[in-house]
Formats: C-alpha cells, sequence, structure tokens
C-alpha cells in the first residue's frame, strides 16, 4: 500500500520527461525546444558582430579571414587546402541546415527527417536516379587528384563546424524538425550539383507535343509549334560563320513515335518559365573606360536562405569573389583582377523518353535492336521518421531508369510516361562541372576560359566572359546531345537503335563566339543559334523578349558605366505587351462596355512598364495568360495534359489570322465564337478575376506588385514567418527584370574590368546569415527590390585597410 | 532554502546536462531536504517557473536577437484565435507548464522516494 501511495509521483514525473522529450506529429520536443538553455532561445545568444580567434584541427597555417559590414567573409589561407577547408567551415556557420537540406531533397531522403509527407516526392526524386548518379560522378572525380583534394579539404571543413555543436548550438530548423546534421562528404557536394542539374534541364513537354501529335496530325504540329520563333535574336549573332566540320549523324527511316490509339495519361514537369537568367558583356568600344562590362542576374526560385553566398577567396594562385553555391567548394559567378564571368541556363533538349516494350510484367527484359535485353533492377530503401521503412523497385534500361510504370493518382509528378525510361544529361557522369568553376576561378585571359570551360557537362550553361585585356565571348556550353533533327520533339522508340543517342557535339564546336563586330555578347535562355547551325539543339527555348530587349538597349548602348548595366538588368519594359495591344485593343474598343472604358485607356496610355505601381500592367499580365486560355485550352488543354502553342505563335495568330478556326471554342457546338468574341471575353473575365482578387480597381488595390505579389518563402514553406511576402517591386516572366511570384534574379552583379582593379556592385534578394533571428538573414531584400547594387569589397591583401570593416576571424591550427 | 538551491543547482545542471537536468536536480534536493510532499511539489514547481521564465526574458530582452514572434507564429499559424494571443504570453505559458509540471513532480517524486526508502 505504501508502494502504491509513494510510487505515482516518480512514475508521472518520468513519464512527463518522456513525453516532452519527443516530438508530437509535428510539433518539436516541447521541453528541449522551450527549455532556455536548450531551445530556440539559445539561437538568439550569438554574437555575430564580435572578431574571434579560433583554433582548429585541419588548418595548417594561420587563415585570416576579414569580413565587411553586409557580412561577406574575405578568407586569405596561405594554402589551398587552408582555403577551401575555411571556406567549408564558413558557409556552414551560416548555411549549414540550407546545405543539408538540399542534399536530401536530390537523394530522396526527406521522409527520414519530416516523415511520410514527403514519400512521393521522394520517390519520384530517387526514380529520376541523381543520386546513383552522384555516387558514379564521386567515383570519377578521385581520379582528378586536385579537384577531389578541395572536394575533401571542403568536407573537413564543414565537419570541423559541425563537431562544434551540441543541442543548443544547432540552426534552429533543426531544432523545429528534430533531427540532426549527417556528416559532410564529397557526396553530398555533387548532390548539392545535381540539384542545379534538376531545376534548370528537370523538365520536358515531350509527352504533350506527343499527345497533340496523336490528337491533330503532323501538320497541325508544324503549323502551331514550330521550329524557329518568328522574331528571334539568337544568343550567337546570326551570321556567325561556323568554322568546323560537323559529326555525322544517323537520321532513321522512322523519326515519328509509334502510333499510339490513347493520349498518354501521365507526364514530367514543364520546364519552369521563371527559371532563366540574364548576361552580357560589352566591350571596351562600348564602356567609358575603355574596358569591358560584364553583367549576370540568374534567375532561380527565391527562397531563404538564399540559394548563393557571397565570399571572396584568396591563396597563392588566386584570389577571386562571387557567389558560391552552400555546398560546393569555389565561386560559381564572379571575377578575379583580369577576368569576370557569369552564367545563364541554355534550356536545350536534355531530357528524352523512350516508349519501352518490356517482355512481360517482371519487366525483366525489354526490346532493343531486335533482341530482349536485360534490364536492371534496383530496389530502393525510404526510412521515415518513424522508424517505418519502405521499399520501391526502380528498373533501369541502358537508356536509363523507368520513371512510373503505371499511372496512380499519388505519382508526385502527375506526369512522368507509363512505361517510359528516362534518357537525361542529368545521369552523365564523366567531366567535372567543378573543375569548371574552380579554372575560372583562377583564369587569367581568354585562353583559360576557354580551357576551363572544357571541363564541363551539366547542366548546360551560356558561359559569358570579359578580360581587362579586352576580350569579351560567350559560349553555349555543356554536354549537348548529338541529335537528328527534332529528336526528343515527340516520345521516342525504345525498340528502335536509330533513336538512341548518337554521342556529344564536341565541345569545340558548342556554339561560341569571341569579340564579335556589334561590340556586345548577351544571352537570356532564347534560341542559342539561328537555323544555319548544323546541329539540333531543340524546338523551343525560352521566349525571346527578354533577349531581344536587352540586344536592342546594349546596340544603342555608347559610353556605358556599371550604372548603365545595373538600369539595363532593371529594365521593366514589355515587349510582349507592345507586340499583342496592338492586335488586340480595336477588338475591345469596338465592343466596350461602359465598365471596360477606364481599363481599355489605362492601357492604351501605359508606358508598357511593368513598373510596381502600373494598374496596366496587372491588367495585361493576368489577361495574357487568360487570353491564351480562351483561346487554346478547348483543344489542348493542359489538364488534358497537351501543350499550348507558344507565346511566339500566339502573337501570329492574334495579329495576321484573326479568321482562324482555332478562335472558335470547340466545346460549345452550337455557336462559332469569333476572334472579336474570344479576345472581348477573355478581357471581361480577366477584369472580374481582378476584382474577385484584389478588390475593386484603384492605383491601390491593383498595383503590379501586389497583384504579382512575389515571396521569398523559406525552404520549408510552412515556415511562414521565416517567410517575405508581397515584396515590392516590378517587372515579370518575359521582361528583363525577370520577378515573377516565386522567381526572379537571385543574384545581380556588373563587373567594370580594369588593368589595375576591377570595380564591381551586386547583391542578393537575402542576406548571408541563414539564421532567421539574425540582422543579416533578408537585409539585402529591400535595396535588391529597388533594384540597387551595392559596391562590392574585393581586397587586394589581408591587410589592406577596408572603410566597410565589421570584425575579422582569424583561425589558428590546433595542435 | 530550498527554492533557491534548485534554481542554482538546477541552473548548473542545464547549462551542462540535458533539459532534463532539472527536474532530476529537484528530485535529488527534494529527496533530501523537503519536509512535506506538498512543499516538495510547489517549490520545486516554482523554482523551475522562476528559472526558465526568468532565464527566457533575461534572452528574449537583452536587445540581441528577437526569434520569439517568429517562433510564435509558427505556433499558432493555423489557428485564428491563438495568432490574437502575444507571442511571448504564449511562449512564457508553454514553459511555465513544461518547467513547473515536470519538475514540480520531480519534486515530489524525490520525497516521495525518500519516505518509500527510509
Amino acid at each position: 500500500m505504501k508502494f502504491l501511495k509513494f510510487l505515482w509521483s516518480p512514475l508521472v514525473a518520468i513519464a512527463l520527461i518522456y513525453f516532452f522529450n519527443k516530438p508530437l506529429g509535428s510539433i518539436p520536443p516541447l521541453g528541449k525546444f522551450f527549455s532556455p538553455f536548450h531551445g530556440f532561445l539559445q539561437n538568439t545568444t550569438q554574437e555575430e558582430d564580435l572578431s574571434e580567434e579560433i583554433f582548429l584541427k585541419g588548418v595548417s597555417e594561420p587563415v585570416k579571414v576579414v569580413y565587411d559590414s553586409n557580412f561577406v567573409p574575405h578568407v586569405f589561407a596561405a594554402n589551398e587546402s587552408d582555403l577551401y577547408f575555411t571556406q567549408g567551415y564558413l558557409v556552414a556557420r551560416d548555411r549549414l541546415w540550407q546545405m543539408e537540406f538540399y542534399t536530401l531533397v536530390s537523394s530522396g531522403r526527406l521522409t527520414e527527417v519530416v516523415g511520410e509527407a514527403a514519400f512521393e516526392y521522394d520517390r519520384y526524386n530517387r526514380r529520376l536516379g541523381m543520386a546513383r548518379a552522384a555516387e558514379e560522378i564521386v567515383e570519377n572525380q578521385k581520379k582528378d587528384e586536385k579537384t577531389w583534394q578541395i572536394l575533401n579539404a571542403y568536407a573537413d571543413g564543414v565537419n570541423a563546424f559541425i563537431s562544434q555543436l551540441s543541442y543548443k548550438d544547432l540552426p534552429v530548423e533543426y531544432k523545429i524538425l528534430g533531427y540532426e546534421p549527417d556528416k559532410w562528404t564529397p557526396l553530398k557536394t555533387i548532390l548539392m550539383l545535381m540539384n542545379m542539374r534538376q531545376t534548370l534541364n528537370g523538365g520536358s513537354d515531350d509527352f504533350r507535343l506527343t499527345n497533340v501529335l496523336t490528337r491533330y496530325g503532323l501538320d497541325t504540329v508544324n503549323d502551331l509549334f514550330p521550329d524557329y520563333p518568328e522574331l528571334e535574336s539568337p544568343i550567337i549573332p546570326a551570321g556567325t560563320p561556323w568554322n568546323f566540320t560537323p559529326e555525322p549523324i544517323k537520321t532513321p527511316e522512322v523519326t515519328l513515335p509509334p502510333v499510339q490509339q490513347e493520349l498518354l495519361s501521365e507526364y514530367i514537369t514543364r520546364p519552369d518559365p521563371g527559371i532563366g537568367s540574364n548576361n552580357w558583356a560589352i566591350s571596351g568600344s562600348k564602356s567609358a573606360t575603355g574596358l569591358p562590362i560584364l553583367a549576370n542576374d540568374p534567375h532561380l526560385g527565391l527562397s531563404l536562405p538564399s540559394i548563393w553566398y557571397q565570399m571572396q577567396l584568396s591563396a597563392p594562385g588566386v584570389n577571386v569573389y562571387g557567389v558560391a553555391l552552400p555546398g560546393c567548394p569555389g565561386i560559381i559567378i564572379g571575377f578575379n583582377k583580369d577576368v569576370a564571368w557569369g552564367v545563364t541556363n541554355v534550356g536545350s533538349d536534355v531530357m528524352d523518353f523512350y516508349r519501352i516494350q518490356f517482355k512481360d510484367s517482371t519487366r525483366q527484359e525489354y526490346w532493343h535492336d531486335n533482341q530482349w535485353k536485360p534490364s536492371k533492377i534496383h530496389v530502393e530503401e525510404f526510412r521515415f521518421k518513424n522508424g517505418k521503412v519502405v521499399a520501391d523497385t526502380l528498373i533501369y534500361t541502358h537508356h536509363g531508369p523507368i520513371v512510373y510504370n503505371e499511372s496512380r493518382n499519388e505519382n508526385f509528378n502527375k506526369n512522368a510516361p507509363a512505361g517510359h525510361a528516362m534518357k537525361w544529361i542529368t545521369h552523365y557522369a564523366a567531366g567535372s562541372d567543378l573543375s569548371t568553376f574552380l579554372a575560372l576561378n583562377k583564369a587569367q585571359n581568354y585562353d583559360d576560359y576557354r580551357q576551363a570551360l572544357s571541363y564541363y557537362s551539366a547542366p548546360a550553361q551560356n558561359f559569358v566572359f570579359a578580360s581587362n585585356a579586352n576580350d569579351i565571348a560567350i559560349t553555349v556550353n555543356g554536354k549537348l546531345p548529338l541529335k537528328w533533327k527534332n529528336q526528343g520533339k515527340f516520345i521516342l522508340d525504345g525498340t528502335n537503335p536509330g533513336h538512341d543517342w548518337q554521342g556529344y557535339i564536341p565541345f569545340e564546336q558548342n556554339p561560341t563566339v569571341k569579340n564579335p563586330a556589334r561590340g556586345f555578347v548577351s544571352s537570356a535562355n532564347q534560341f542559342s543559334t539561328d537555323p544555319s547551325y548544323p546541329y539540333y539543339l531543340d524546338w523551343h527555348f525560352a521566349p525571346a523578349y527578354r533577349g531581344r530587349r536587352i540586344n536592342d538597349r546594349l546596340t544603342r548602348l555608347t559610353g556605358a558605366t556599371a550604372d548603365s548595366l545595373r538600369a539595363l538588368q532593371n529594365d521593366n519594359y514589355n515587349l510582349m505587351a507592345e507586340r499583342f495591344l496592338p492586335a488586340v485593343i480595336p477588338a475591345l474598343e469596338k465592343y466596350a462596355t461602359p465598365d471596360m472604358l477606364e481599363p481599355i485607356k489605362l492601357l492604351k496610355n501605359w508606358d508598357l512598364e511593368n513598373t510596381a505601381s502600373s494598374v496596366a500592367a496587372s491588367i495585361f499580365e493576368t489577361w495574357a495568360p487568360e487570353l491564351s486560355r480562351w483561346i487554346w485550352d478547348d483543344e489542348f488543354s493542359t489538364a488534358g495534359n497537351m501543350m499550348y502553342p507558344l507565346n511566339d505563335r500566339t502573337a501570329q495568330l492574334l495579329a495576321r489570322e484573326q479568321e482562324s478556326g482555332w478562335f472558335d471554342n470547340s466545346l460549345t457546338a452550337d455557336t462559332v465564337e469569333t476572334f472579336d468574341y474570344i479576345v472581348v471575353g477573355s478581357f471581361k473575365a480577366t477584369l472580374d478575376s481582378l476584382t474577385k482578387h484584389h478588390g475593386v480597381r484603384s492605383e491601390e488595390n491593383w498595383a503590379w506588385y501586389k497583384v504579382k505579389n512575389t515571396a521569398i518563402n523559406h525552404l520549408v514553406p510552412a515556415f511562414k514567418s521565416f517567410s517575405r511576402s508581397t515584396v515590392k517591386n516590378g517587372g515579370g516572366g518575359q521582361i528583363v527584370n525577370a520577378t515573377t511570384a516565386r522567381t526572379g534574379p537571385s543574384w545581380r552583379m556588373v563587373v567594370e574590368l580594369d588593368k589595375e582593379w576591377p570595380r564591381a556592385y551586386g547583391l542578393y534578394p537575402g542576406g548571408q546569415s541563414g539564421r532567421p533571428s539574425s540582422k543579416y538573414y533578408e537585409n539585402m531584400i529591400d535595396d535588391w527590390a529597388e533594384g540597387t547594387l551595392y559596391p562590392l569589397v574585393f581586397m587586394k591583401t589581408k591587410d589592406e585597410k577596408i572603410s566597410k570593416h565589421l570584425k575579422n576571424i582569424i583561425i589558428n591550427p590546433k595542435k | 532554502m530550498l527554492y533557491f538551491s534548485i534554481i542554482i543547482l538546477g541552473a548548473i545542471g542545464s547549462l551542462l546536462g540535458p533539459w532534463w537536468s532539472l527536474p532530476v536536480v529537484a528530485a535529488l534536493i527534494c529527496a533530501l531536504k523537503a519536509t512535506t510532499a506538498r512543499q516538495a511539489f510547489t517549490v520545486s514547481g516554482l523554482a523551475a517557473i522562476t528559472l526558465w521564465t526568468g532565464y527566457s526574458l533575461i534572452l528574449v530582452f537583452s536587445g540581441k536577437e528577437n526569434l520569439v514572434e517568429k517562433i510564435g507564429a509558427l505556433f499558432t499559424g493555423g489557428s485564428a484565435v491563438l495568432s490574437q494571443v502575444p507571442s511571448l504570453a504564449l511562449i512564457l505559458l508553454i514553459v511555465t507548464l513544461v518547467a513547473g509540471l515536470t519538475t514540480g513532480f520531480a519534486g515530489l517524486a524525490g520525497r516521495h522516494l525518500r519516505v518509500l526508502l527510509s
């Protein structure tokens, strides 16, 4: 009796401790998390502005790190091993959670930290085979001793930081989600790069266009989905000679996919239209200084923490400034004393699908080249946060993996073709993308640039270059598959060896131009070349509006300064509206009802600038996709797994084919809709939709920045309070200032080359620190929205006095 | 006396060990020093609440960085009613419940075990 009377309280106490020590669903362990000695309040105790002297095993000589007032570290090391060790250590200090998160995404391991909710997303990413390819790349990388050492030095630096952490020091995201960081490895760096391949090359329209072909036939495809747009301004100026003998390519007798009775019911993500970039370089003939100026703004999904991290890295043989990817050694976009470089996405067709004929439902053999060939079977295991393990069987053909075997509602990506194998450049494991960037960090001239580019595989990028020897250049670079014309425009035949990829365009024959007569080079994801290039790259690229606008302005430019190029990065002129409005406004005026008069007037008086406060921009930008839907959705519905004709073709239809049968809504049997009906109807629907979502029309309610609603979300979108919404800026999808709801210029940089020392400017929409409570978490966002750039502090020596000095960190070797 | 020893030794334990060092320390001290079960429970609970809310408030008002609003919003994001409660009040309420309950019962357990074993 006494026993019972006195034993219940210890049991209650133990039960309470146990209960508060473990996560409750998505709620973190309350005891750990709310203890002021351990939990989230410990994340606010950092002395981030104070100088420090620290001792670490892993550096051989003292390393001096100077922080400028924007929290950018300038690292001065005595050798490269110490340099990349320190880079890993410092990036981890500011961005550890983010770095590891990216690797969990690309290796399909999110279920381990967030649980079953991520399963379909993980399964999709595993089926894409990125982790398997990353392992192969690591094996290849080991053969390149120099790069392998750098990868390891970097990993050692990250691990030196991780080993210092106890629970109370963990980044707050670990505490909220309830897990702890794992050791960093070179594989994780490669997984980080896999993310970029997926982001930039991970979409396809093949199956959708195949459905259009099945439904409407080749003539319609040729009419509505042509291989080159009416208006274009290609990256390599038209007329540039091709000084090489092209490789032979065999075109098979049958190039169209096997005839299908039914439309394909699954598909893969479309290329994200918001993912793109601008870059350009002007030669000395156009600049005030007589030397080149280079600019770059890569457009990516906007996130907090930002995808980029600014650094200066200096050791004997290298002194470079720019942005790094958290998790990767070196600088990806930047400049040194002599050269500057930047990248935009090429976006050519590097993902194809092959219809596979399996022998039976075991799928162990498939028909190819008149024989049964064995498939490879891998079993993937998924570990859930709660300990549950689920297995998934993955089938590989020599083309690549089967992404989904059958259509199922819960498939993450409703889209991958059933029984179709994916051939994807991301699985290409030779070459070393990292070596390209490490070599560019040290490049001194054009020849070094070309040499650096030769190591690169994927994702293919337009590498722009400028040097203080007055050279400018741009190269469409990466492994570009050798294809017959339109190979991969549709689904390919997996039984026909003539449909296999036939190799890659030799590096020397990738489109490139040096010091063109027009005095500038540029790219904005448009067509790489005009149709005279002897190889087929793709039938569609990004719409040419940004590229044409940039080229127009650069053509007119003289005596330019860094500020002229900054202004061009922020150009809000709507070239698409300039093209569309004259064709459609007459119809509006003819049938205007009283409520339409004022909006029509706004459009007519619009200066075509997508400024933050413009109401006309809101009307046009909402109307353009609505109009597209009204024209095309009855025949080419995206819900029915087809695709609309591209923007350039729609513009032609509106301007010159107003009698076209495509304006008739095929879903209404007894009426014939006309051009006028579609234009006016879609315009009214636009006004209704704007009123419904944003209130009665007023300069306040319909301001473009509110309608566009650019948000910069935390990588876990559910962490709303770690995110920023309704950023006040202009721009748009087809605007040089390419800011949309979720994507935009993720880094803006302008570099004035100089014989003595370059002057550079830049910023990104975020901050250097990944800690949500830091004053450097999102400090650059408002200035980014304004379109200003910060002067970048590029130090000559470690002892140089800089005016914007914040603190120093000295890292000493630990005995 | 009991109150201050739990706060001081509990703080030292919390600086060196896991969050549940505090209830363990309270249990030990109550086993040695508490005279009644009621005293063990209330003094332990109050000492823990004092220590956790006190240190929390110091960190919140030290003027360095503030995470309270952001964390508060994460916990109340889904509820219109809860999001009306000031974040600091909500967080102090959770802190009070977690620290008070675990340490109160641990102190009581210390006293009870003492009685049981003597």
